[in-house]
């Protein structure tokens, strides 16, 4: 075991034998009455593990060492009494790493001082990491932020005359405005309204609950009955009772099987011939045309032609996790990947995890030729093959 | 006056979504391992509230814990611990450890949000009193007088340890 130095400034002698009796004959203590002369001590490479320094003197002795590179880590322990005012005021930052109260008894003390000394030591064997790259918040790139707002302008007016028809034509149809307004999460969860032709009766979100058995991404998971064989393998096989039980509203169930059955269950909902859409709508829905008015959050920056698709909230927070959370380093589009890759093709379903790893794949790989061919994809997928 | 939270967590996305939620109410120090973060606390440095992973490389979210429970600078500080490992035993055993608060991945950073802002309105109370108790007073370059401990006094006046 190397040897661990510890670096003692205090003035009183009666103090300093305490706290030198404290740690013991397994460390190499060093001990000086006054700054000045801890300070020459401290100029050269001095091995040092641990500080505990007279209160008058700490804070000073603080400012020292966290400016210089070999003792900047090296945790400061500043000595105080209870009653007694400290130098200085305890919110400010000071460099103290901790106080350590002389009128604790001495199993006290020293349960810190040993913890302090450990931690210098696990700190100073850990390979340092190096510096880490800062976080990059998201931001759309000039050419792709040029070819929205280009695009979009271009679009809107071009197609301003049937934007309005359309408006008309759903305020006539059924009760209600003509544009919905749904929070959405884009890039970096930056949460904003998406704006889209109304498909759907008003008060929609409200039916959402009692539809969730007709949900497409849902997978088959065989529903437990009450009298569930509430144990999982493991407890099965040891033949224990059910060791993790987690109480609901009417049974024990078991832990681990709540776990497994809740990572069954789709993240995202979406319904076959959804029994809330109107007429119109879902003439809207199937050309697409309940997309367009996203053509204006293009133009306020909240999205961008191409990219991953803002999800509503309930949707976003369930993707949050380490696997899937860089979803949100992407631009989050009117079109992409996914639209292109499966949807235009009419094959099956896709999974919300595939999904995700379009998404992901997306946001690390974007360029404009890729932008570009989505774009001209997406002009032969309008037409969607699937009733969705 | 922000609040100054430190975000420790080693996967940059999480982060990424934890700023753009915290960033209008907070002010955010970022450490990507634990050891980071252990590096920042020993150098004394101040933060109101920590939100941290367990599952940490180098230097663990527990021991991150222990450590801000440790010294008496931070020992009143919330600490939120925000996982991808979410079993009950798991959370029992950080709440144990001295954690304040358990989040599991994936998470809605609004929640994250509004935990932290809860756990400083309760914070703010307590720590007033840590603060008179080792009440500040700038006396610069005064010389404390060691020569008469006396227990009886700094009872009557200080109050008891806590720890």
């Amino acid at each position: 075991m190397a040897t661990l130095y510890v670096l003692l400034v205090i003035e009183n002698d009666l103090i300093a034998n305490r706290v030198a009796g404290l740690i013991g004959m397994n460390y190499l203590i060093i001990r000086f009455r006054e700054l000045k002369e801890a300070e020459e001590w401290l100029t050269d490479r001095q091995e040092v593990d641990l500080i505990i320094s007279d209160g008058v003197t700490g804070y000073s002795l603080a400012d020292l060492i966290r400016s210089k590179r070999d003792y900047r880590l090296v945790p400061l322990l500043v000595l105080s009494r209870f009653g007694e005012a400290l130098v200085e005021p305890i919110s400010t930052s000071t460099g103290v790493t901790d106080i350590l109260i002389i009128n604790e008894d001495n199993q006290r003390l020293l349960a810190k001082i040993s913890y302090y000394l450990t931690l210098s030591k696990q700190i100073h064997s850990i390979e340092s990491a190096g510096l880490l790259a800062p976080v990059q918040s998201f931001t759309l790139p000039f050419w792709k932020r040029l070819l929205d707002i280009s695009v979009a302008l271009l679009v809107i007016i071009l197609l301003a005359p049937l934007l309005l028809v359309i408006s008309l034509l759903i305020i006539i149809d059924s009760r209600g405005p003509a544009i919905y307004k749904s929070k959405r999460a884009g890039a970096n969860f930056h949460v904003f309204d998406m704006y889209k032709f109304r498909t759907m009766e008003a008060e929609a979100d409200q039916l959402l609950n009692q539809l969730a058995s007709y949900n497409i991404y849902d997978t088959e998971v065989p529903v437990e009955t009450t009298e569930m064989k509430f144990l999982c393998d493991a407890c099965r096989l040891k033949g224990l009772p059910c060791q993790l039980v987690l109480f609901d509203k009417n049974q024990p169930i078991c832990e681990k099987l709540y776990l497994e059955e809740s990572k069954g269950t789709a993240k995202f909902m979406k319904f076959r011939n959804d029994p809330r859409v109107t007429r119109l709508g879902t003439f809207l829905r199937n050309s697409s045309i309940d997309e367009l008015p996203q053509l204006f959050n293009i133009l306020l920056g909240d999205m961008s032609l191409v990219g991953n698709r803002p999800l509503p909230l309930y949707e976003a927070e369930k993707l949050t996790s380490d696997e899937f959370a860089r979803r949100f380093s992407g631009p989050a589009g009117l079109t992409g990947l996914w639209q292109v890759k499966k949807r235009g093709k009419g094959e099956g379903q896709m999974s919300d995890r595939d999904r995700t790893l379009l998404d992901i794949e997306y946001s690390t790989t974007f360029s404009f030729k890729t932008d570009i061919q989505i774009i001209w994809k997406t002009m032969f997928n309008l037409w969607q093959k699937e009733n969705v | 006056m922000k609040r100054h939270v430190l975000i420790v967590d080693e996967n940059p996305y999480v982060v990424d979504i934890l700023v753009q939620t915290l960033c209008k109410d907070f002010k955010i120090t970022i450490a990507g391992t634990g050891q980071e973060a252990a590096h920042l606390l020993i150098q004394g440095y101040r933060f109101d509230s920590v939100i941290t992973e367990i599952e940490l490389t180098s230097f663990s979210g527990l021991e991150l814990t222990k450590l801000i429970r440790m010294s008496r600078l931070t020992a009143q500080i919330p600490v939120v611990i925000l996982s991808s490992v979410s079993d009950s035993n798991t959370r029992i055993t950080c709440l144990e450890q001295g954690a304040d608060a358990f989040l599991s991945k994936p998470f809605n950073p609004l929640e994250v949000k509004a935990k932290l802002h809860a756990l400083l309105r309760r914070a703010d109370s307590p720590d007033q009193e840590v603060q008179k108790r080792l009440s500040v007073r700038a006396n610069k370059g005064g010389k404390t007088i060691w020569s008469y401990p006396s227990r009886i006094l700094s009872i009557l006046f200080g109050g008891f340890a806590v720890s």
